[in-house]
């Protein structure tokens, strides 16, 4: 009978992984197929696959090809990278809170891009550059301030807080001293894929192929470092080399994905945080999963944002923190319960 | 069989040296009890034993090799520490957290083999958590919990486990569980056990040899018969004690009763 009921719940766990990644999978072609569809501009499923297939002369080639395919690209691949990143950080950092924020991503980008657009209006077109090298450069500050013989979790969360406090100072120093500008510059904080292209594409695309996989293939480290320090020690885990690993490859991940779609700061918090709830805590499920849903999230998140309220184009940020806020505190509310 | 040695080691924590001249062998499978009063060193010890903290200077030998000089993964096969109050989350399963200690024989990408599949499904016998190896950590009992890790460290098929204090936190029944299930994992796989014990009646009853340490230095090792003794427990702990002849039927052993602190 012990055997039987055991049998059973293995069965049920390993049925809700499946069908969670199938779900999400298939979901996530579907949306991205209405991301291309839906829009001003009507188009058929028949005129997507076209162009999909490289016919090049009909109707409405131009806002397929060059404005919408790039657009849901953009937005499955930093939705996946943000959600993954999210995912190694809150497992490294053994911290249910933590996301890409923690270690500067949002700050560094944003003190750089806006510094960009503020300084040198005429170099608007680099500003992605500018996001990913503030990215990294915020990214290498907490890591050497968190660094005494390796990196320690708690410290590394302060020297995020710390630094994302002065970055934060010197936005607003820059909105103060550039008032007459600050126009520009507030559509790219609030986060989105408006202006997205395949310079954009091509820009996220290596990242987040090496990105993912190496992030897949990380889930037993990750597995090992959730039991703590000592533990996965014993277990024959490099404990610091395997944080640098870690952080450097969500620092690439989130870089990339804040350097096509601006500040969006929710998909790396609540989507990992979600996945935890339904495919548990196992990184080998919740890792794809992560990526699944979070790409999911922001094609989802960017159509409706930029259809439900035609013409007017709501910044995806925006909606997004409207519609996740919400749901992330019923769920913790729920969970607390 | 492995041996594991310390040689001439000082120990140090974030720059405060903890323990001078440390020398200390395990060459045969034996229960070892470290004890000592509070802050003694005696974690460290343990801790420097099992490569979670590197001496500063000296070094710890693993079956004759610098540990240092050997991949953690080597020396993860060979020998497995349970620090104190370990944590896993709590929707990880009893064959989950067994299955961890697989670690040191999986590379990133490989699948669960049956080689893995037949060492967790014996760490789960040996432990008794067969039957219940698909339970939830969160909706184990204390006991539960400890020996699901102590299934972990067996998976690991180790021939030296090392455990900080195993008993703390839990009821006379499960300590005396979980003491009894170490002796009798110390004799079926016949593997050294060294482990930190604050019960000194624990240590004297389920280990052969004892090693006092107070302040950072080596008191006495030696068999419990040397160890266990009036004048090294009332030195060791600053207390009064006296050793007495207890028992019930078949299960007659030494107990000591401390009865006032500082001595008479």
């Amino acid at each position: 009978m012990a055997v039987f009921s055991t049998a059973a719940y293995e069965d049920t766990r390993a049925r809700v992984r499946g069908s969670v990644m199938l779900t999400g999978s298939l979901l996530l072609i579907l949306l991205m197929a209405a991301g291309i569809t839906a829009g001003t501009a009507e188009v058929s499923m028949q005129e997507i696959v076209d162009i999909a297939m490289g016919a090049i002369h009909t109707e409405n080639y131009t806002i397929i090809y060059h404005l919408r395919m790039p657009r849901v690209l953009c937005g499955a691949l930093s939705g996946a990278n943000l959600a993954l990143a999210g995912c190694i950080l809150q497992g490294m950092l053994r911290n249910p809170l933590a996301d890409p924020g923690i270690i500067g991503v949002t700050a560094g980008a944003g003190l750089a891009a806006m510094a960009l657009m503020l300084v040198a209006p005429e170099l608007t077109s680099l500003v992605p550059f500018a996001a990913f090298g503030g990215a990294l450069a915020a990214v290498t500050a907490v890591f050497l301030l968190a660094w005494d013989h390796g990196v320690h979790p708690l410290r590394m969360i302060l020297a995020g807080v710390a630094l994302a406090a002065f970055f934060g100072g010197g936005q607003t120093a820059l909105s103060v001293f550039y008032a007459e500008r600050i126009q520009g510059t507030v559509t790219w904080l609030a986060g989105g894929f408006g202006g997205a292209g395949w310079q954009h594409v091509r820009m996220i695309l290596p990242y987040s192929l090496v990105g993912i996989f190496a992030a897949l293939c990380s889930y037993r480290r990750l597995n090992a470092l959730q039991l703590g320090d000592e533990v996965a020690s014993s277990l024959g885990i490099d404990v610091q080399k395997s944080r640098v690993f870690l952080i450097i490859l969500s620092a690439l991940l989130a870089g990339s994905a804040v350097s096509v779609a601006g500040l969006l700061g929710f998909v790396g918090l609540i989507v990992p945080h979600i996945m935890r709830l339904t495919v548990g805590s196992d990184f080998e499920f919740l890792l794809p999963a992560s990526a699944i849903f979070g790409a999911l999230l922001l094609v989802g998140a960017d159509t409706a944002a930029r259809t439900i309220f035609n013409p007017i184009e709501v910044p995806v940020g925006i909606f997004l923190s409207f519609l996740g806020a919400p749901f992330f505190l019923y769920l913790l509310k729920r969970r607390l319960r | 069989m492995s041996t594991l040695e310390i040689r001439n080691a000082v120990l140090a924590y974030a720059g405060h040296v903890v323990a001078k001249e440390l020398s200390l062998s395990f060459v045969r499978p034996e229960v070892v009890s470290i004890i000592g009063p509070n802050g003694s060193g005696k974690s460290t010890l343990l801790k420097a034993l099992g490569r979670l903290l590197v001496p500063t200077q000296g070094a710890v030998y693993l079956n004759g090799q610098n540990m240092q000089k050997l991949s953690v993964n080597a020396t993860a096969k060979e020998l497995s520490v349970l620090p104190q109050s370990a944590q896993a989350p709590g929707d990880m399963t009893i064959r989950d957290l067994a299955m961890c200690g697989r670690m040191p024989y999986q590379s990133a990408l490989s699948a669960v083999g049956a080689e893995d599949a037949r060492a967790v499904e014996k760490a789960l016998k040996a432990t008794g958590l067969l039957q219940m190896q698909h339970r939830r950590l969160d909706k184990l009992s204390g006991g539960e919990r400890q020996r699901a890790w102590l299934a972990m460290a067996i998976a690991q098929e180790p021939k030296i486990l090392l455990l900080d204090e195993p008993t703390t936190y839990l009821d006379i029944h499960y300590q005396l569980e979980l003491m009894e299930l170490v002796r009798r994992l110390h004799k079926e796989l016949n593997i050294t056990v060294i482990m930190v014990m604050h019960d000194l009646n624990h240590a004297a009853r389920f280990s052969q040899r004892l090693i006092a340490v107070k302040n950072g230095k080596i008191m006495a090792d030696g068999s419990v018969a040397e160890v266990f003794t009036k004048e090294t427990l009332e030195s060791l702990y600053d207390v009064s004690v006296e050793i007495l002849d207890a028992g019930a039927g078949e299960f007659q052993q030494k107990v000591c009763f401390p009865y006032k602190a500082g001595k008479i």
